[in-house]
């Protein structure tokens, strides 16, 4: 029971580190205005206003955040 | 099938997949154009499963256009019957990534499947694309492996490299470095990140349950449970209990390494009608 919970808890924080950091910066989108001006243009849809094409480049490194949360937990927690 | 020959053949498939989906030569969007349909621009958003697939989501399918569409069907009917095979035999990003880690020794690699588990990871990244489809926060390009790999690849025919692309070297970063050639088996964003191959996946599982559908299997009776598939599989799907190796079709590709490496030969890529009959 404890393992699936877990497991579920791994798989919502997976979720949330795509859907959070495009919800931020969609909703905030002059939170990294200074980035802006280099990322105009190399993703498609890209206006120059991070956020406002989803926060792709973003969402990338959330999940790796949490890859990595979880790799050094588990590795925490390994005898 | 010596090595030579068997690795040959795997670079030829993602040359194939390289040649019908990116520029300069994107074959499959001009036999298309020739054949069936108009696609007005050439470019890998042209047969890339993701653009159908959120818009199936929200409800704007007929936005794909009928190339998208029938890709995205293509690739679920192929995955029902056959398993994978876009995953494991065509997908050049994913096959560049793979090719791409062993340049490195295994001594500097992670084996993301020894610390974390993957399967609900690779669930609760697919579910936050749909997710963030669905709630209209973010577009499916978010992240793409596959537009990195064709702005790379744009690089080598035009010289040109789009300056300064913060989002572009970010993206390439962590499906190509860290989930590509710092990772075991070099599949580490197929494995947990890639939303088609996860989808791709789905319709493997769904479909090992109808008769005549095709996957890896492998004869137990022949295992010598040695680990050498184990250590072999790009995807980690294959671990070894009691002495005998299993394969979880959950994450497996059917790119063929395993059989191929297999000192007994006891796996193969049979479909379920097949395997009856042998047993019998």
């Amino acid at each position: 029971m404890k393992r699936n919970l877990q497991k579920f808890g791994l798989a919502c924080g997976a979720a949330g580190s795509i859907v959070l950091p495009q919800a931020i910066t969609g909703t905030w989108p002059q939170l990294f205005a200074s980035a802006a001006p280099f990322a105009s243009g190399t993703v498609p849809g890209c206006t120059g206003v991070c956020g406002s094409c989803g926060g792709s480049c973003i969402a990338g490194v959330g999940a790796l955040l949490w890859l990595g949360c979880c790799t050094y937990l588990k590795k925490g927690e390994r005898p | 099938m010596n090595s030579k020959l068997f690795y040959l053949q795997r670079l030829l498939g993602y040359c194939l997949g390289f040649v019908l989906f990116y520029e300069p030569f994107m074959l499959f969007g001009k036999l298309t154009e020739s054949f069936f349909v108009e696609t007005g621009f050439t470019s890998i958003h042209v047969p890339c499963a993701r653009i159908p697939l959120a818009n199936i989501l929200t409800g704007e399918w007929l936005a794909s256009g009928p190339t998208s569409l029938f890709f995205c069907l293509l690739l679920a009917v192929t995955s029902l019957w056959f398993g994978p095979l876009f995953c494991g035999r065509l997908c050049p990003a994913g096959g560049f990534s793979e090719f791409l880690s062993r340049l490195l020794p295994d001594k500097y690699k992670i084996d993301w499947s020894k610390y974390v588990p993957i399967l609900p990871l690779r669930c609760g990244f697919f579910a936050g694309f749909l997710f963030s489809v669905i709630l209209g926060l973010g577009v499916p390009c978010a992240y793409c492996n596959y537009y990195a790999l064709e702005l790379f690849a744009g690089f080598l025919h035009t010289g040109h490299l789009l300056g300064a692309s913060v989002s572009l070297m970010l993206t390439f970063f962590v499906c190509y470095i860290i989930l590509g050639l710092f990772t075991k088996g070099g599949r580490g964003y197929c494995n947990l990140l890639c939303p088609v191959g996860a989808m791709c996946s789905a319709f493997h599982v769904a479909g090992s349950c109808l008769p005549g559908t095709f996957k890896m299997q492998i004869d137990k009776s022949g295992c010598v449970g040695c680990g050498i598939c184990a250590n072999q599989c790009p995807m980690r799907a294959i671990s070894v209990k009691n002495g005998k190796a299993a394969i979880d079709i959950r994450h497996c590709i059917v790119c063929g390494q395993c059989a191929h490496k297999c000192p007994k030969h006891t796996i193969k890529y049979l479909s379920n009608i097949q395997v009856k009959e042998e047993q019998q």
